[in-house]
């Protein structure tokens, strides 16, 4: 972090069933609490069965397949349990282009296979940096709709959301941020008006947030 | 991944078959003095470079890397230069490939100790930058002061590669070097796989990034340091092989070691074949330089390739 303190006395925890949206400015800290979650800070420690991490556009550095990307969710394990990795590559919607390259699909097909990788792990926790930043409105609600799903299998999901409207939909609780602290934590409907604030914005219909300009019509 | 064995089997048989000498089986002396070691030799260098060149692509994530880009070569070739800077090379035959081989590790020493504790793929490439330049530096002023006139000639000479005239001693020298790399580079291969996500999403997969980091700069270290102490200075081979066995093998970097290694060997068995063949369908006064070879057989396929690598 070059030395510079990113985050300030934040801590969060959460539980089995949890799917969390962590909102907030840009600059707030949130990929840093992420990191931090996934033991990839200086003194972190990572938990690779119990903790998958995607982070914020990742990207395969090589032509591999959506399944042989999908398969390394399995290294944590050391086994390649195929089941595992078509139940992923199926709640992903990416069962189709298993043999497909990762670098011939589109944007949004291949963010979804990095998210069949995370869930092949079947780890207890998944943290997702921007899991819905470039896919379409549709997909964005599929992929949402999934990590909701996970959360209520038992699993405990925390993503980074900047569709505040997304996360009032799907997630359990909201947890905004900006300079490096926590402003606000709880249930989506009741700190969306403290989300709104950090940026400036106004809370319209639909959970959506509109500039603060539209007041006045 | 059969028809790669077959090929290289191929190629070591026709290398045991020609020669200066002639075509043909060549009497006892010929092939167990002169072509048993320079084919060996010859597979055993294009192993290391083929295999290496793929993990380092894999490990850094670049299909620009070449295991040249350590700078180990450069390191072995300053060891080279030494052992002939004092004529040791005149004295004492095996002076310059031990030489080389100090060098190499000498290289692969600094590297690890520059690269330090926290080591990522940047660091690794930037601390082999600053090897190869100083092994540059070192070589041009140790010629520059060469007390030997016929320094300078025999060292560019030298550093063209080459495999003639390499006996069982070279091989006996090298051989154990560049397969105890090749031993190390095989086995990285799952945590290369990982890696392809970026170093962040390998240690959150449980990949250990900075150790096998460190572990693929020992391999090729001794794999390429090995090679280059008996060959001298062959490019490219690293570079290109992987690149054109992609297409065949597929792009996941641990499926690539293997075929690389194979292919390497016998890309180089093949190069050294045709050096041999050169002077006896072409008027040349001697063979060309197998480094020489390997780049003028290169570049061109390495032009057809990024023709076709999209953006």
């Amino acid at each position: 972090m070059g030395g510079r303190q990113v985050l300030h006395g934040v801590s969060l925890a959460a539980g089995p069933g949890a799917f969390v949206a962590i909102c907030g400015p840009n600059g707030a800290g949130k990929t840093t609490l992420l990191r931090g979650l996934a033991g990839l800070l200086p003194g972190g420690r990572t938990a690779p069965r119990r903790v998958a991490y995607v982070e914020q556009g990742a990207r395969c550095a090589w032509g591999m397949t959506v399944r042989q990307v999908a398969t390394l969710g399995r290294l944590p394990h050391g086994d390649r349990n195929d089941a595992a990795v078509e139940r992923a590559m199926e709640a992903c919607g990416v069962a189709t282009l298993a043999d497909r390259r990762i670098d011939r699909i589109s944007g949004g097909q291949a963010r979804r296979a990095m998210l069949a990788r995370a869930l092949a792990t079947e780890a207890e926790v998944l943290l997702l940096d921007e899991p819905v930043a470039d896919l379409d409105p549709r997909a964005a609600h599929e992929v949402m709709a999934l990590l909701a799903a996970q959360a209520r299998r038992g699993g405990c999901v925390v993503a980074v959301v900047h569709q505040v409207e997304l996360a009032v939909r799907y997630a359990s609780r909201m947890v905004v941020m900006a300079d490096g602290r926590i402003v606000a934590d709880g249930v989506p409907s009741d700190v969306l008006g403290a989300a709104a604030g950090c940026f400036g914005m106004i809370v319209g219909q639909g959970a959506r947030l509109l500039p603060p300009s539209d007041l006045n019509r | 991944m059969r028809w790669l064995w077959a090929a290289l089997g191929g190629l070591l048989l026709v290398s045991l078959l020609v020669g200066a000498a002639g075509l043909g089986v060549p009497d006892g002396l010929i092939l167990w003095q002169i072509r048993l070691p320079r084919t060996l030799l010859a597979a055993l260098v294009g192993a290391g470079l083929g295999v290496s060149g793929a993990v380092l692509q894999g490990a850094l994530r670049n299909p620009l890397a070449d295991p040249g880009l350590l700078g180990i070569g450069g390191c072995a070739a300053f060891g080279a230069v030494v052992a002939f800077y004092w004529g040791m090379e005149a004295v004492f035959a095996p002076a310059l490939p031990i030489g080389a081989l100090a060098g190499a590790g000498m290289g692969c020493a600094v590297l690890m100790a520059f690269s330090g504790r926290a080591l990522s793929g940047p660091s690794l490439i930037l601390a082999g930058v600053a090897l190869s330049a100083l092994a540059s530096a070192l070589i041009a002023l140790a010629l520059t002061l060469a007390p030997n006139p016929f320094a300078l000639a025999e060292i560019t000479f030298w550093l063209m590669g080459g495999l003639e005239d390499r006996t069982l001693l070279h091989l006996a020298l090298a051989a154990p070097v560049i397969l105890a790399g090749c031993a190390v580079l095989v086995r990285v291969g799952g945590r290369l796989d990982a890696l392809s996500l970026g170093e962040a999403t390998a240690a959150t997969l449980g990949v250990p990034v900075a150790q096998t980091l460190r572990l693929v700069a020992v391999g090729v270290a001794l794999a390429v340091g090995g090679g280059a102490a008996v060959a001298g200075g062959i490019g490219f081979v690293g570079l290109v092989v992987p690149h054109l066995l992609r297409p065949v093998f597929g792009e996941r970097p641990g499926g690539l070691l293997w075929p690389s290694l194979a292919g390497g060997a016998a890309l180089l068995v093949g190069a050294d074949v045709l050096a041999r063949v050169g002077p006896l369908v072409l008027p040349l006064q001697q063979e060309p330089r197998l480094g020489v070879l390997t780049a003028l057989l290169g570049a061109p396929f390495l032009v057809a390739i990024a023709r076709r690598v999209g953006p």
